[in-house]
């Protein structure tokens, strides 16, 4: 996989895609990747997630890239909705950004692209209002492109 | 009081614990994934609290200790998939993935060249993998990867 990446993230990053297959979760799956950047200084991986029964996303499919620099796991990936259809939700901005704290400071070694995936399903499923966050229209004018830029305030995270 | 109809269902965390959840999703688990609703705590409000399921604590072969469960505060939740990981998970480092039967993701061999830590927790790893963790972590804390409480390393007896 990798050549210039350092080895031991991209044997880490190869079981969780091992793992992935092996034992799949409903409504988590692999779109594409992995694929490394030219400049060897990340591994992008695609997932599909699907808005679960039961839910106001119930039917829809988003898709979530993941961005893993060298640093991982040590570091968390970078992770964005990505194409035409962000979900409109109180913590995700339309540029595709995500306010979760897993995702910044709650970051742990022991998450992975599938258990991050599954808290973002959690996320969504909990969400009774399809909404914008407040502050949608002044955060997509100024963020960075990369949401590891952000200095987020974390919402409450049961919505 | 609300009179939906809640179900209790038990599904594991993104570190492996076991969690309860209360749902009132229509097209939740079925029933027969779904555990005893006598774990369920309802107060005042009519809220249910998360509670741990009463699964027996898990003690770790070598100390004897309790393996704490992570703490986690849920005050609402629809359940969305139930799943289960590998049973081999235990015998597997959390960070790096690769079994304490063979050595980290740097190392070549397994053994002497690449020792496996205990925490106070009884959380073990890789020397290798949780000195790279405690290198990273900004802030003053240094935390298990699993359960999140302070890391200390127990295992040089
Ligand atoms: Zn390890
Ligand atoms: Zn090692
Ligand atoms: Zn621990």
């Amino acid at each position: 996989m990798a050549s210039g990446f350092p080895v031991s993230s991209a044997r880490r990053i190869h079981k969780e895609l091992v793992a992935l297959q092996a034992e799949s979760v409903p409504g988590v799956t692999l779109k594409s990747g992995p694929t490394e950047s030219t400049n060897d200084k990340f591994i992008d991986i695609v997932m599909e997630i699907k808005g679960a029964e039961g839910t106001v996303y119930n039917g829809e499919t988003f898709d979530l890239r993941f961005r893993m620099n060298e640093r991982y796991p040590f570091e968390s990936p970078e992770v964005v909705f990505q194409g035409a259809s962000v979900p409109l939700h109180p913590h995700v901005y339309s540029n595709g950004h995500i306010c979760l704290s897993i995702l910044g400071n709650d970051w742990s070694p022991a998450l992975t692209i599938q258990s991050v995936c599954l808290s973002i399903v959690s996320m969504l499923s909990s969400c009774k209002e399809k909404k914008r966050p407040p502050d949608d229209q002044f955060y997509v004018r100024t963020a960075s492109l990369n949401p590891k830029h952000t200095r987020w305030m974390y919402h409450d995270d049961t919505v | 009081m609300n009179t939906r109809q809640k179900r209790l269902c038990t599904y594991k965390d993104q570190l492996n614990k076991d969690v309860q959840v209360v749902t009132d999703a229509p097209s939740g688990p079925t029933s027969a994934e779904l555990s005893a609703v006598e774990d369920m705590d309802v107060d005042e409000e009519g809220n249910e609290k998360i509670r741990f399921n009463d699964k027996p604590d898990v003690f770790h072969p070598k100390t004897g200790k309790r393996i704490p469960k992570l703490a986690v505060k849920i005050t609402e939740w629809r359940a969305v998939a139930t799943w289960r990981w590998k049973c081999a998970e235990e015998d597997d480092c959390g960070i790096c993935r690769s079994p304490f039967s063979a050595c980290c993701n740097d190392c070549k061999f397994p053994g002497e060249e690449c020792p496996i830590v205990v925490g106070k927790c009884s959380h073990t790893f890789h020397v290798h993998c949780i000195q790279k963790w405690l290198q990273s972590q900004q802030q003053q804390r240094q935390t298990c990867p699993m359960c999140r409480q302070d890391w200390k390393d127990v295992s040089k007896a």
